[in-house]
């Protein structure tokens, strides 16, 4: 469990740059377009931007603020993007995501929990699902012309997740026929699949999290397969990062290789294995998920202390948002014959958030459709037809917003449109 | 005591001055204002006298006239309610030259014949106005803003530190002279701003002297180009100028570029006996822009090279229909001189170029857009026009500014001022003039005389809190009451 | 801590329900442990607090009839926009924070080269639509967040002001909300509808609103501003990299930037009049040295193993590099010719052109201010003197003597004698003197640190003859004011008086620091 005061130094040393909240000043695209933070953008109050929740969270851990509902509101209204993590760690290195995650888990830990979080963890709890959906069904996504090739070690093991499994099964289903297309032996954990926990861990119910962390991971090890394969970018930043993180170890040290759809198929389409044949005829942009992009760096334990200058002993690693995985998807789409992809004002680590992510399409649904139909917007802005994806959370956000503003934009994930141009159809 | 024998006690009897003949002196100037006359003159030469002088006034409560040197144009200097004239020709020192930081510091009776003549020894130069009267005051013109013909420097102001005597007679340096123990200081004056969270200079720029009396200021000198190169483009009507002026100025091209009409063009050009007013007419086009492109010190050459080239591609480029020539048809080896005579000042003994005409200007400034000035220039030529004035009864002198963003318009209306009636009829007809101007959106920043009337019955909230500025530095309103707002 | 329900009502009229709010949770984001320059000195520790209440008003008619009641009801007010500095935050019981935030129009002028913003916008967005133009103005060292009015009418300086000028001289017309709820509009804006032009109508009332630096609202509220903007080149700066290696690439045949060593101070300066004398160049500096310490760190652990390495003291010594920024504005002959003249210079005193990147990570579109807080998480200025280049230069020796004094507790920089610049084509020089300390260092050390940067650098300013923009922000001006102007202070006062009569903008501006020195026994008032 993450505590708040080993964050301290990070509040008291903000200085109020908000480059937590502004597009990196390099990518700047002007007064549209020009923050990335969408709690900030949607509330205007300094409160519910990443500077403000620091002091915020000082003034409670030097006990000037009691728990109040108002303080809730401010403390969960945010996606946990982690747009501030990047921007902050351009310039200061603090750790404004990492402090927002332990002051959840600080609410948590006293009892201060909203109750449409807590009703996700009882429905995880009881169905091992996000939606409360039977588990018997969570398999059935699985086409049935499809034979399970895995046969365990060595092996890919593709790791569903909710979304995939119960709804956007198009996703998986594409996912699954590319891989069988390209022949490559899949695994799956069928009924020994749960929940990530993405919901429950970054709405700071750690104990939860760690119960279907350690479930997940003993049915993933014991099937042997070396690499879990995601199609989810929450599942892709859970199992990578929120996992070790929960048992207080590093990525490294998992047993095991957490790899997204997109940079395995990306690979698969470099070196020939599948070759995207059909012209996908489409002006399209790519929405780099926050959980798949500047949040997907592996995670380092880190234990030490602060000297001398707040300098680390030992020194960690940061995580800055440089590595995350912006690249494969957009090779996947730049090799579709027809596909024009052009990039939106704010991408990469600038990317703006669907708004579903953070425990915020549960608690907070006003700011989630905000957001999504903000992206929607900005999509529209540089004339695509079709937003890309690489997550089914982000696909769900951006589809409920073109419908609710009726544009004519179509959400699809990064998976399908490889799909069509592959095998000529979708799922 | 009265006031004369105090006075006498500051500055000495010998420049204690209420002869009659003195007094009408003092009591008009080259405007076409009416002549009031002052009660004393005093000539003070140090910065105390000035301060006692100041603090008399508002202990007896009379007017002071601050009056920087021998000629005045817009009749700021005229006592509109009577009052003591503080004339600081007495003022006259050039305190230093600083080469090495590129700047002088003069007192506020130094004329520009004489500082012009001093940084000449330097290869130096003050960017000043249009062709400045020799014997007027330099500080004055800054004050008064008057606009630099050269427009290159993206901070046109050359105005740097002052010290200056407020209305209440309290002495203080802005800008980085207000270090204590200046000049005994590392800081030699050069930053303008300030101190403070207040920029003291801003108040006395443009405040025709009631804000204070300045007794000396710093400005910038730019090192005189070697090597120049002049180029003519005769026009038809100012509206074929205004193209040129945006791409000119915005790809940064050359020091000078201004826009004549043919009659400021011929006063000008007369300074030489060998050109005639009535030949000239005949040769010189309606309107005449000039452009000169000045090598810097280093690799002068090269740096007119490639303007140059820049400077042909747009005209070949953009204005194909428009001659770009490299001298005056009609006015043989003037693009040698002119170069100097831009950076010069008018040259003592001469009639000044603005009075050659009919001996009296009265000058319209306004600023506009580039693109609005010949609509303006029609606006002003059509009620000119009403009143009997034809094409070239008016002076007109179009600067652009700050990289062509802007435009200074001067209009000179000309009169005989030996003739009363004739004023008269000028200022009628300026005052129409002006207001057509206004109503059609020149603005007025320098508002002389009756301009004062229409801007600040048009602009009451600054009007308002320009007034309490005013009461804040002259309580008891004693400096130049009567002009601006004021 | 919370305004009278009338009050509340009345201000919730004026900007809605939405847009206002007086939970001490949302008060406790604006409260004073946030300001980048000056945090965590006596300033924040000892006087600024959260505010009453926060409105975020969304027009200049909304600002307006905000600050009227705050007169009727003798509410002091703090109005924020980009919010960098501690002044910004309220320093008095019961104040009412105006965040201008909503105020972000933005419009640009191409033809006429000005922009009108909104004191919600930030230069970076400014850069990006001026760029798109060919035009550009100033980045400034307070960095690219700063929002672009308050900026102005604050500081607005940086190497690019080489060209650019001073801010104040770029300000156009303008909207001003004075302390008493009175709109005044200024420059051509104060005649006309139309904000093209700055001067004012006479005496110009720009002058009442900043001068060597600002109010930090103390007078009052500018809701919409016009600032102009200069011709740049037309090449597009493409953005590249990855956070936190991010860059504008230059265009090769129009900007480049170049790194210059000399073999002596002396000469470095030197080149410094010579590139001015000659009127080439778009930048003309000499940052310290320890900024090249963070562009080169990947860490701040990394920063201080090669900061402490032995020998540092030497180097810094014999570490003369200047950076010299050229612009084809004209051409691309323009730019040929400005970098022949630069090394027929660099030739004549011994220099030697170094490598450098040819691209932007800080003063054309992006200023990284904010990184100088990542190596010892406490940092403010203690001069920025703006005079001569040779006073800078001086004036930077003798701080850097002053300074060994006080290190520790302050960052050891080895002599370093500051940021030194050209201005205005070299008619002014600028010093920026930096200082570093350990926000966690001991009680003890801070006030060591108050008392450099509230009483001995200032003290030092008026012994020597420095010219100090930051006095006011940094000492105490009712004991320091005597020496400037004279008495410059009491003008400040006299101005406060007439346009603030309830002295209700941002109090106790301008006598923030005579409050701090007041309350606390660590630092002298014997002036």
């Amino acid at each position: 469990m993450l505590q708040l005061e080993h964050y301290k130094y990070d509040a008291a040393r903000c200085v109020g740059c908000k480059g937590c909240v502004w597009v990196d000043h390099i990518y700047m695209p002007g007064v549209q377009f020009g923050m990335k933070c969408p709690s900030a953008a949607c509330y205007l109050f300094d409160s519910y931007a990443p500077y403000g929740r620091m002091k915020i969270a000082l003034a409670v851990m030097e006990g000037r603020l009691p728990y109040s509902d108002k303080l809730a509101d401010i403390v969960y209204s945010c996606t946990m993007c982690g747009a501030c993590d990047a921007g902050c760690k351009r310039n200061l290195d603090l750790e404004p995501l990492l402090l927002l995650e332990a002051f959840r888990q600080r609410c948590v830990a006293q009892g201060y929990i909203l109750p449409q979080h807590r009703a996700v963890a009882e429905r995880i709890r009881a169905t091992h699902n996000y939606f409360g959906r039977s588990h018997e069904d969570r398999a059935r996504w699985w086409p049935e012309d499809v034979k399970k090739t895995g046969r365990g070690k060595g092996d890919v093991l593709y790791f569903t997740g909710c979304s995939s499994s119960y709804v956007h099964k198009e996703i998986s289903q594409s996912i699954i026929r590319l891989l069988q297309k390209a022949k490559i032996a899949v695994t799956h954990l069928g009924s020994e699949e749960w929940c990530c926990g993405y919901s429950l861990v970054t709405t700071g119910q750690v104990e939860e999290a760690r119960h279907v962390a350690v479930h997940n991971i003993e049915a993933a090890l014991k099937s042997g397969a070396g690499t879990i394969l995601v199609g989810c970018a929450e599942c892709y930043k859970t199992w990578k990062v929120e996992y070790p993180k929960l048992l207080g170890k590093s990525t490294a040290d998992m047993g095991y290789q957490v790899v997204h759809a997109s940079e395995y198929l990306a690979g698969l389409v470099q070196d020939g294995t599948l070759a995207p044949g059909h012209a996908v005829p489409m002006k399209v942009t790519y929405h780099d998920p926050c959980n798949l992009g500047r949040l997907s760096e592996p995670w380092t334990h880190w234990e030490g202390t602060r000297g001398r200058f707040g300098t680390l002993q030992p020194p960690k690693e940061y995580r800055r948002g440089t590595y995350g995985v912006y690249e494969p998807p957009r090779q996947i789409l730049n090799n579709i014959p027809g596909i024009e992809l052009v990039d939106m004002p704010r991408h990469r680590e600038n990317a703006w958030c669907c708004g579903f992510g953070g425990g915020v399409r549960d608690a907070f649904p006003q700011l989630a459709g905000w957001a999504a139909g903000e992206r929607v917007t900005e999509a529209q802005s540089v004339g695509a037809e079709a937003i890309v994806s690489g997550c089914p959370w982000c696909k769900a956000g951006m589809q409920q917003a073109v419908r609710e503003s009726r544009s004519p934009v179509e959400v699809l994930d990064v998976v399908e449109v490889l799909a069509r141009a592959v095998l000529g159809r979708v799922g | 005591m009265n006031l004369k024998d105090e006075l006498i006690k500051i500055v000495g009897r010998d420049y204690v001055l209420d002869a009659a003949e003195i007094l009408e002196q003092y009591s008009r100037d080259h405007s076409f204002y009416p002549a009031r006359r002052p009660n004393f003159v005093v000539r003070p030469h140090n910065t105390e006298e000035v301060q006692e002088i100041v603090k008399l006034a508002n202990r007896c409560q009379v007017p002071l006239i601050p009056a920087s040197s021998k000629a005045h144009f817009h009749g700021c200097t005229i006592p509109k309610q009577g009052g003591i004239v503080v004339d600081m020709r007495r003022f006259d020192r050039i305190l230093e030259i600083d080469e090495r930081n590129r700047n002088v510091k003069i007192e506020a009776g130094v004329t520009w014949g004489q500082l012009q003549s001093t940084l000449a020894q330097h290869e130096g130069m003050v960017v000043g106005p249009l062709m400045p009267h020799p014997e007027k005051s330099v500080i004055t013109t800054f004050l008064e803003r008057e606009v630099p013909v050269i427009q290159i420097y993206e901070y046109r102001e050359p105005l740097l530190s002052m010290e200056v005597v407020w209305p209440t007679g309290d002495v203080f340096r802005t800008g980085s002279a207000s270090a204590k123990n200046y000049p005994n200081t590392l800081v030699k004056g050069v930053c303008p701003v300030g101190p403070g969270s207040v920029d003291f200079y801003r108040f006395l720029e443009g405040a025709q002297g009631t804000m204070g009396i300045v007794i000396w200021a710093l400005l910038k000198f730019e090192y005189r180009p070697r090597v120049n190169r002049t180029f003519f483009v005769p026009l038809r009507s100012p509206a074929e100028a205004v193209e040129p002026f945006y791409r000119i100025g915005r790809r940064k091209i050359g020091y000078e570029c201004l826009l004549l009409d043919k009659t400021s063009l011929i006063s000008i050009l007369t300074r030489e006996p060998r050109f005639d007013a009535g030949s000239l007419d005949h040769v010189l086009p309606d309107w005449c822009l000039i452009l000169v492109l000045s090598g810097s010190r280093a690799r002068p050459e090269e740096r007119l090279a490639y303007e140059e080239e820049a400077l042909r591609e747009t005209f070949k480029n953009e204005f194909a229909g428009l001659q770009l020539l490299s001298s005056l048809p009609g006015v043989p080896g003037i693009e040698h001189k002119l170069p100097d005579w831009l950076r010069d000042t008018w040259p003592q003994g001469l009639p000044f170029w603005k009075h050659s005409f009919k001996c009296g200007c009265e000058d319209l400034p306004f600023i506009s857009r580039p693109e609005r000035v010949p609509g303006l220039l029609e606006v002003a030529a059509g009620v000119a026009g009403r009143y009997g004035h034809k094409t070239g009864d008016l002076g007109i002198y179009v600067q652009p500014l700050e990289n062509s963003r802007a435009c200074h318009v001067d209009l000179s209306f000309y009169f005989n001022p030996d003739s009363a009636s004739g004023m008269e009829w000028t200022r009628r007809v300026y005052a129409e003039v002006a207001l057509a101007l206004m109503n059609s959106g020149a603005l007025y920043t320098r508002p002389y005389g009756v301009l004062a009337d229409l801007v600040y019955g048009r602009a009451s909230s600054y009007t308002l809190a320009l007034k309490k500025l005013k009461s804040v530095f002259d309580p008891n309103h004693i400096m130049a009451p009567g002009n601006l707002c004021f | 801590m919370s305004l009278a329900p009338e009050v509340y009502d009345a201000l919730e009229a004026v900007v809605g329900s939405r847009y206002i709010t007086q939970d001490p949770v949302d008060c406790e984001a604006y409260s004073g442990s946030r300001g980048g320059h000056g945090k965590d000195l006596g300033m924040e520790r000892v006087l600024c607090q959260p505010p009453a209440a926060v409105v975020l008003p969304g027009s200049t008619r909304e600002v307006q009839d905000v600050v009227r009641i705050c007169n009727r009801y003798q509410i002091p007010f703090v109005p924020v926009s980009s919010y960098w500095v501690t002044h910004c935050a309220p320093r008095v019981p019961e104040a009412l924070l105006i965040d201008l935030k909503r105020l972000n129009s933005l419009e640009i002028d191409d033809r006429h080269m000005f922009a009108v913003v909104g004191p919600g916008v930030i230069y970076s967005q400014l850069l990006e639509e001026a760029m798109r133009r060919g035009l550009y103005t100033t980045t400034p060292g307070g960095g690219s967040q700063a929002s672009v009015v308050a900026n102005h009418l604050t500081c607005g300086f940086s190497p690019l002001n080489y060209r650019t000028g001073f801010a104040e001289r770029r300000i156009l017309g303008l909207e001003w909300v004075a302390p008493d709820g009175e709109l005044v509009r200024m420059g051509s804006l104060a005649m006309q509808d139309d904000p093209f032009w700055g001067e004012g109508i006479g005496p110009d009332l720009r002058g009442v609103l900043r001068g060597y630096i600002g109010w930090y609202g103390g007078m009052g509220i500018v809701t919409r501003m016009a600032v102009k903007l200069i011709p740049f080149q037309p090449e597009r700066l493409v953005p590249s990299g990855i956070s936190p290696e991010t860059a504008l690439e230059f265009p090769a045949n129009r900007i480049r930037w170049f790194n210059i060593t000399f073999p002596t101070r002396e000469d470095l300066v030197e080149a410094m009049y010579s590139i001015a004398r000659n009127e080439i160049g778009a930048a003309v500096t000499k940052v310290p040295v320890f900024w090249r310490y963070i562009a080169r760190a990947k860490s701040k652990e990394h920063f201080w193993e090669m900061w402490e390495a032995p020998g540092k003291e030497e180097e810094i010594k014999n570490s003369h590099i200047l950076r010299v920024l050229l612009v084809g504005y004209t051409s691309e002959k323009h730019l040929e010719y400005e970098i022949r003249v630069l090394e027929d210079i660099v030739k004549d005193l011994g220099g030697q052109f170094r490598p450098t990147k040819q691209s932007d990570e800080s003063w054309l579109k992006n200023a990284d201010s904010v990184g100088m807080w990542w190596m010892t998480g406490g940092y403010a200025s203690i001069e920025y003197t703006i005079d001569t280049l040779d006073c800078g230069v001086r004036g930077g020796e003798y701080l850097a003597e002053l300074k060994t004094q006080c290190t520790p507790p302050l960052m050891p920089d080895y002599g370093d004698p500051g940021w030194f610049q050209m201005g205005e084509l070299g008619h002014v020089g600028y010093l920026e003197f930096l200082t570093y300390f350990d926000p966690e260092d001991s009680e003890d050390n801070i006030h060591k640190v108050d008392e450099w940067y509230y009483v001995t650098g200032p003290k030092k300013d008026i012994e020597i003859g420095l010219y100090n923009g930051f006095t006011l922000q940094e000492s105490p001006v009712y004991l320091s004011g005597p020496a400037y102007g004279p008495n410059f202070h009491l003008w400040m006062d006299r101005l406060k008086g007439a346009y603030d009569p309830r002295r209700i903008s941002n109090p106790p501006w301008p006598a923030d620091v005579d409050e701090v020195i007041e309350k606390v026994d660590w630092l002298e008032r014997d002036w």
